[in-house]
């Protein structure tokens, strides 16, 4: 666990003991658009909360592009601003994940000023707008829900990780229907700060990437109240790590295997899911989306079926390598749904017997990702985004139905051992 | 003349009957001493058989990372491993034993020599188990970080990797062990050196379009749009 004691004293200031609503600002070298995000944060809270006290706080431990700086200077524009982070000096470590630190910082504070909502915010998202404040926080104020997951509106096939796997996989295993796991920004309930404090949820480092899938997936497995707001276009600036494909799959889903591993008893229990309760109405989002190269997707995919088949075997069932290299040989175009499913399974098995280094299992899923990837985007090509979210909701479907197959490999995995 | 011939005879069977007295107690030592310890070796080694199993070593090795030396090994799981390497450690002591028994002028000196090289020994088999490993590691990081950035030859790219650790440990215990003197040096830092130069003409004169492309759009990379604008997230 991180020392936070050298927290500076601007955190909490006296004269305010208690405060409705926290907002806080995570950030991690994000110079360029932290100032963005706070006067939103600011535009929000006081056109609908005018009335509420409210604290707006940035947390930040270690960037040193002049975040800290930009932050500063803004002292003046949001009185309602407050830092928190570390001593001038005491130096934060720049490692992916260093924003977990300052979330629990933004919790603690949330806590210590008994707040009814606590809001976190991405530092990095460039399309903010005021309104997201209110569509996040007011199902916490009004309709007592604990967690409030957001669902920014995107192109009809952006987010594909969590359309392929991440959203579908938390909905097999937890049932209930929470659309964008991965949405980097949430709200929380004050009982749902203090129950992740005590339970030490953000004590474990977890990348930036994958922290809001954890809060999700405990909030649900703590059996607390979901629900989730349309947004408006999230657009993410780069921020100072810039990951390849591989880096994310591993990041995101070892976060998701992780707590996968840790909710084992909760979602062994699950069958099926429900749908969670909605707030706002959809954003349309205008504009082509980027076009998509399947060719030279597919063709990662038949270069990983060639030469990654030792490593797959180690966890993978002989069936299923079977399929892959009858995938790669033919004219396929596309992996089957219930195949897809049952390698997403296969690997959080493997992740969970740490059948190999754990980093090399979660990046060797690449080319399958890329190959399942390739047959979406070809299908999905000409079809507008409501056949999209169609098809997603088929996908999980069948992740639902192929639950047993995960559920029969956790218990016996010795029995489809190749 | 007869009683000399006599005489002659009866001293050699002497010096026969004698020299084969003085090397049966030995020879039958040396042969109690092996029986011995191949019955004792054989009841050790069941016995760290029975206890590994027990403790069910080959899974919890697996569940510590250990999976490559599983796979080095591919016939024989760890727990037979380290049966066989208990047993035949006690064999190998009973001969010594045995030979030490068997004749006394040589084996001393042999025993000596051999206690004298175990720590080098233990050192070199260690150097080459870490190589294994490692060259295991290397091969697989490499050919997965191949493949996703869609090397074509990136399982030859895995084997080059693997080769020079698995060489460059071999030349290591080979050095520690005194083996070879400076031929394996000299032959390492030939390979080694041969390698780099074949890469470095490689890319040189084969790939320098590639180099040069690569470096275009390095320098250039701020200035244009990246290839993939997909978002995955």
């Amino acid at each position: 666990m991180h020392d936070t004691t050298a927290r500076t004293a601007a955190a909490a200031p006296a004269a305010l003991a208690t405060a409705e609503i926290v907002v806080g600002v995570p950030s991690y070298n994000h110079a360029g658009t932290v100032a963005s995000v706070l006067r939103a944060a600011q535009a929000g809270l006081g056109e609908v909360f005018g009335g509420q006290s409210s604290l707006l706080v940035s947390a930040d431990t270690g960037s040193s592009d002049g975040t800290r700086e930009q932050v500063r200077g803004l002292r003046a524009e949001i009185p309602l601003l407050r830092e928190l982070g570390l001593a001038d000096g005491a130096g934060g470590a720049a490692s992916p994940g260093v924003e977990t630190r300052e979330l629990r910082m933004i919790l603690e504070l949330a806590h210590a000023v008994h707040a009814r909502a606590c809001l976190v915010l991405d530092a990095s998202v460039t399309s903010m707008g005021a309104d997201w404040v209110e569509r996040l926080v007011r199902p916490i104020l009004d309709e007592q829900f604990d967690i409030v997951a957001p669902c920014p509106a995107r192109h009809k096939l952006d987010g594909a990780i969590g359309n392929g796997i991440v959203y579908p996989l938390t909905r097999a295993l937890y049932g209930k229907r929470v659309r964008q796991p991965l949405g980097s920004v949430f709200a929380l309930s004050g009982r749902l700060v203090e129950r992740f404090l005590a339970r030490k949820v953000w004590d474990i480092e977890v990348s930036a990437l994958s922290a809001d899938a954890r809060a999700v997936s405990e909030a649900i497995c703590g059996e607390f109240a979901v629900c989730q707001a349309f947004l408006g276009p999230a657009d993410h600036a780069g921020s100072g790590s810039s990951l390849d494909l591989s880096s994310i799959l591993a990041t995101v889903l070892g976060s998701v295997f992780d707590e996968m591993n840790h909710n084992v008893s909760f979602w062994q229990k699950v069958r099926g899911s429900e749908p969670v309760r909605w707030f706002g109405t959809p954003v349309e989002i205008a504009g082509n989306p980027p076009p998509v190269d399947t060719h030279k997707m597919w063709e990662s995919f038949r270069l990983g079926c060639r030469t990654l088949q030792d490593v797959w075997s180690v966890f993978l069932p002989p069936a299923t390598l079977l399929a892959l290299k009858y995938l790669a040989r033919d004219d396929a175009t596309a992996l089957a749904d219930d195949l897809w499913a049952r390698i997403v399974y296969d690997f959080a098995l493997g992740y969970r017997l740490h059948v190999m280094n754990r980093g090399h299992l979660l990046r060797a899923l690449t080319p399958l990702y890329l190959g399942w990837l390739a047959g979406f985007a070809r299908e999905m090509a000409a079809v507008p985004s409501q056949d999209v979210e169609r098809r997603v909701q088929q996908l999980s479907m069948v992740y639902e139905a192929q639950k047993p197959y995960l559920i029969s490999r956790w218990r016996w995995p010795d029995r489809f051992n190749p | 003349m007869w009683e000399q011939i006599k005489e002659a005879l009866y001293q050699a069977t002497h010096r026969v009957l004698v020299g084969v007295a003085d090397f049966l107690p030995g020879l039958l030592a040396l042969v109690l001493a092996v029986l011995l310890a191949s019955l004792l070796g054989w009841l050790l080694g069941a016995l760290v058989g029975l206890i590994l199993r027990g403790l069910d070593f080959d899974k919890r090795l697996q569940k510590w990372g250990f999976v490559t030396m599983a796979e080095w090994s591919p016939k024989n799981s760890p727990t037979l491993l380290l049966r066989k390497i208990v047993a035949w450690t006690v064999v190998v002591l009973g001969w010594l034993v045995g030979l030490t028994a068997f004749g006394a002028g040589v084996t001393p000196q042999l025993i000596l020599h051999v206690v004298e090289s175990l720590p080098n020994l233990g050192t070199a088999i260690v150097v080459v188990l870490l190589g294994v490993l490692l060259a295991r590691f290397l091969c697989r990081a490499v050919l997965i970080s191949a493949v996703n950035m869609q090397i074509q030859s990136a399982r030859l790219l895995s084997l080059a990797v693997k080769w020079l650790v698995l060489v460059f440990a071999a030349a290591m215990a080979l050095d520690h062990l005194r083996v070879g003197g400076d031929i394996v040096r000299l032959g390492f830092a030939i390979l080694f050196g041969g390698i780099v130069l074949a890469l470095a003409l490689a890319i040189g004169l084969g790939s320098k379009e590639i180099v040069s492309r690569s470096w275009e759009r390095q320098t250039h990379a701020k200035a244009e749009p990246p290839d993939d604008a997909f978002k995955h997230l």
